[in-house]
């Protein structure tokens, strides 16, 4: 699904994955119907159905602020991972038919670390 | 073989599937598909999510019935995007006179159950000998 620029701005799932990335939208490309996202102290958990794919099949990368899955012989999916992403923290998992990306959030440290003057 | 008789001819709307009547609705019907060969019918229904234990697969009045719960407990938090996982797959085929379902083997991997229906001994096909 590529989406009109009047949309950008007005769809839920726009809304939504903007609200929990803090992300800019301007590169969204594809947004799969079936994908869930789950949240939790310490990250979000993208969910989406694989069943019968091998891993192989799958291609995850994080780019230029965005996760790109490749699907074999399938699609493309750029999901873009706002500053609230631990992007080197990125991991995933197929499991019964099942991939799941786990986006650890930026430690909130981060934020308020002391720099000490040495 | 008379093909009428078999279960499983696709594409699925044309086959003697039976839906779910009673299911509730965060069971679903999985997409399946099957497959017609000399020997029986292998199935392929696919089931994320779904372990092996938690699936049951029931012969009985000339149905096969499937039920599958996919597992929840292990759900990474609080949902905020997208639509609920559902709480399991139904499905209910009709097997035709020529398949032995009490015969019938099942595996599951990687989220596709594959189930292979044998035909009944006096409908396999067989070379007679001319003597």
């Amino acid at each position: 699904m590529i989406l009109a620029q009047h949309l950008r701005n007005t769809s839920p799932w726009l809304s939504e994955f903007g609200r929990l990335f803090d992300s800019a939208f301007r590169h969204l490309d594809t947004a799969p119907n079936d994908l869930r996202v789950f949240e939790d102290d310490n990250g979000w958990t993208l969910e989406l159905d694989f069943p019968g794919v091998p891993r192989e099949d799958l291609e995850l990368e994080v780019k230029e602020g965005a996760l790109h899955l490749r699907v074999k012989d399938r699609s493309t999916y750029r999901l873009p991972v706002g500053k609230q992403v631990d992007a080197s923290g990125i991991g995933a998992r197929l499991e019964l038919g099942v991939l799941r990306v786990r986006l650890p959030k930026v430690a909130a440290s981060v934020e308020t670390k002391r720099i000490e003057i040495l | 073989m008379n093909s009428e008789n078999t279960c499983c001819k696709t594409p699925a709307s044309e086959t003697t599937v039976v839906t779910r009547k009673d299911a509730p609705t965060a069971f679903v019907q999985p997409e399946w598909n099957a497959h017609k060969h000399d020997g029986g019918v292998d199935l392929e229904v696919t089931l994320p999510g779904v372990r092996k234990e938690d699936v049951d697969i029931e012969v009985g009045g000339a149905y096969l019935r499937l039920d599958a719960r996919r597992s929840k407990a292990d759900e990474p938090g609080r949902r905020v995007h997208g639509s609920a996982t559902p709480d399991g797959y139904r499905l209910k085929l009709r097997l035709g006179d020529s398949l032995d379902g009490s015969a019938l083997s099942a595996k599951l991997s990687d989220g596709v159950l594959k189930v292979a229906v044998p035909l009944v001994e006096t409908a396999r096909p067989r070379k007679i000998e001319v003597r």
